[in-house]
């Protein structure tokens, strides 16, 4: 990385590497992509690529807290396969448990910039979306991070460099 | 190479792990139910918690998505017949199970000592690809936890 730290961008710290969650989708399919892709969250997206939500495992959590409970009202009416007859397959869907307006940048956004983004929502992952507003990265605190390590290292090189190696300072 | 651009410098407005870190996270017994940890998680936001025994001490790690690779596994073995897709009743019921959070917990502990070096705790979080560090006392007691937010946190300007 050869980029001064202030100067890096979003696209520069981002990876490429995406889980993306059609809107449509089962609740039960969404959790089978967050845990082979080993993500705590994952955004969502339109059938036009578009981002409109981010679904976490939390939100997945709330989502069998929800069953419970209302299994639990439906207990004396009926056993639970009957409870299962009658959910609708649409209502279960990933749009219903996603986190709407998910925190988003662009791929120009700086560290600084993005660093205050995670710091004001308390969220350690961030959507980078294009001009279309679809997700092209993420970005997570421990990517700021490295960045910043890198580049104090780096400084400490710079000034080891001409204390220690006179030829440094020409 | 300077970290500088036409700005300033950015510095770090700390110098150990007691510094950064936040102070008595919250942290769930291990023998605490699954059904305790999901509504833990739930009502807080939180994406995951240290695990602790009896006298306190950190013993591992439970994270949100333990919890939901384990309702989904549960799920998927109790309904065969939906070829792998865990049928919401079957999750309802797998809630009533009697697994704990020392089960499915991961039973690694990554800790530093509250008086480590600020550089130190940057290289663990980075190096050992974890999301969290565990600060503790010389008993072993839990004292704060420290995520690279707490640190980007301190992050200033040089001034």
């Amino acid at each position: 990385m050869t980029k001064p730290l202030m100067s890096l961008t979003a696209a520069d710290l981002m990876s490429r590497d995406l889980v993306l969650i059609p809107k449509d989708m089962s609740l039960q399919g969404a959790a089978r992509m967050l845990s082979r892709g080993r993500v705590s969250g994952a955004p969502v997206v339109d059938e036009t690529g578009q981002c409109i939500g981010v679904l976490s495992t939390t939100d997945f959590l709330r989502w069998v807290e929800d069953g419970k409970a209302r299994h639990k009202a439906n207990d004396a009416y009926c056993p639970s396969w009957q409870i299962n007859g009658k959910e609708s397959a649409v209502a279960e869907t990933v749009a219903r448990f996603m986190t709407t307006d998910p925190v988003v940048v662009i791929g120009s956004a700086d560290i600084a910039r993005l660093s205050q983004v995670m710091i004001d929502a308390r969220i350690h992952r961030v959507i980078v979306i294009d001009c279309n507003n679809r997700p092209i990265g993420i970005v997570s605190s421990t990517d700021v991070l490295a960045a910043v390590a890198r580049a104090g290292q780096s400084r400490d090189d710079a000034v080891a460099d001409t204390v220690h190696d006179p030829v440094a300072c020409r | 190479m300077i970290a500088t651009n036409n700005r300033l410098p950015l510095a770090l407005y700390a110098s150990t792990a007691a510094d950064v870190m936040t102070p008595s996270p919250v942290s769930i017994r291990e023998d605490a139910s699954i059904q305790e940890a999901r509504a833990l998680f739930t009502k807080k936001g939180f994406r995951g918690a240290p695990v602790i025994d009896v006298a306190g001490r950190p013993v591992g790690v439970v994270t949100c998505s333990d919890l939901m690779i384990h309702d989904c596994a549960k799920a998927t073995k109790w309904s065969p017949e939906v070829s792998g897709v865990p049928s919401k009743a079957c999750i309802a019921e797998v809630a009533e199970e009697t697994v704990t959070v020392g089960d499915i917990m991961t039973p690694a502990v990554f800790s530093v000592a509250p008086g480590t070096p600020i550089s130190m705790v940057i290289r663990e979080l980075l190096g050992l690809h974890v999301h969290h560090l565990f600060v503790v006392d010389e008993d072993g007691t839990l004292l704060g936890a420290i995520s690279p937010l707490d640190i980007i946190r301190r992050l200033a300007p040089e001034t």
